[in-house]
């Protein structure tokens, strides 16, 4: 049995333990603690330790998920989840004032993932914010990096899947290349 | 950063809790009081200690044990997780209280004993939470 540990970052309330609840096999292990900074964010609770869900593939295979926590006060927890993960899914949140700013610091802390294309990109309230899909790919470029980004709705069971397929397609290419004979 | 407007200015009686435990026991290198979101609120020290990084290590290592406990089917607030290490003691305490729970941090050298470090350390939790 293969074993896949697998990353959701990204902002405070982008919808990362919405995202994992939407797909885990069983209700997720949760860290959630009264949310007392509600200039940054309104929602009542927010994750401090991590969350944790699994999905069972067929034969035998296991994802499993890691939900970091937004705030960057936790970027140990960034750290330490990184350890042994395939990839990491970047949720965005598009009816913040400048949510491409708000994932430069995700996208620098997860940079070496970015760089060998374990990354993709999902933004959600797409219609509440004034950035384009079109300018965050552009933005990506900028940064030199070629990497998917979809429009999606954590709570859409399917669409968290479709993140999930295209992080794996991403990692299964990138190993291909990597062990590809040069000519 | 500890944001008043947010939770209310940080009541008279939580720095004589956390002089009274440094007092109580001399080994004690610091404690520091966050909220459960990792917010620093008060901090009593006699040498450098992290505060703000320490304040939201807390609340993870808080929730993440409190996290470990329900999967094991053993629920209820109060837990603690003390961490040990060559040069000295990390002991973290929930606060319950109420509408905002904390955690008390409590840093030792490895001399301090650790039945002395939960005695005071729960006596202050008690202070904080009955003023």
């Amino acid at each position: 049995m293969r074993e896949y540990k697998l990353l959701f970052a990204g902002p405070m309330g982008a919808g990362k333990t919405t995202a994992i609840s939407a797909i885990s096999d069983a209700a997720p292990v949760r860290t959630e603690a009264l949310n007392s900074d509600r200039a940054q964010h309104q929602k009542e609770t927010t994750t401090v330790g991590f969350d944790y869900g699994e999905i069972a593939l067929e034969g035998g295979d296991r994802l499993r998920l890691y939900g970091m926590p937004g705030q960057d006060r936790f970027d140990f927890m960034w750290r330490v989840a990184s350890e042994g993960a395939l990839g990491v899914v970047l949720l965005a949140d598009n009816s913040r004032p400048d949510p491409l700013a708000d994932l430069a610091l995700y996208l620098e802390s997860f940079r070496g993932m970015a760089e060998r294309g374990a990354m993709v990109i999902g933004i959600g309230r797409l219609g509440s914010g004034h950035t384009s899909v079109e300018s965050y790919t552009a933005w990506l470029a900028g940064q030199g990096l070629s990497l998917p980004v979809f429009t999606v709705d954590v709570r859409r069971r399917d669409d968290v899947l479709l993140l999930l397929d295209a992080l794996l397609y991403q990692i299964e290419a990138a190993r291909m290349l990597a062990e590809a004979p040069h000519v | 950063m500890f944001d008043e407007a947010a939770a209310g200015p940080t009541p008279a009686h939580f720095g004589p809790a956390l002089d009274k435990l440094l007092a109580t026991v001399p080994a004690l290198t610091g404690a520091v009081l966050s909220r459960s979101d990792g917010f620093e609120v008060l901090s009593r020290t006699r040498a450098e200690v992290p505060v703000s990084r320490l304040s939201a290590l807390s609340s993870s290592m808080v929730a993440l044990s409190q996290a470990a406990l329900r999967e094991v089917g053993m629920h209820g607030g109060g837990g603690s997780v003390l961490v040990e290490g060559q040069d000295g003691k990390l002991l973290l305490l929930e606060v319950p209280l109420r509408g905002q729970p904390m955690v008390l941090a409590a840093i030792g050298g490895a001399d301090l004993v650790t039945g002395t470090l939960l005695w005071a350390a729960r006596d202050c939790v008690r202070q904080l939470i009955q003023p």
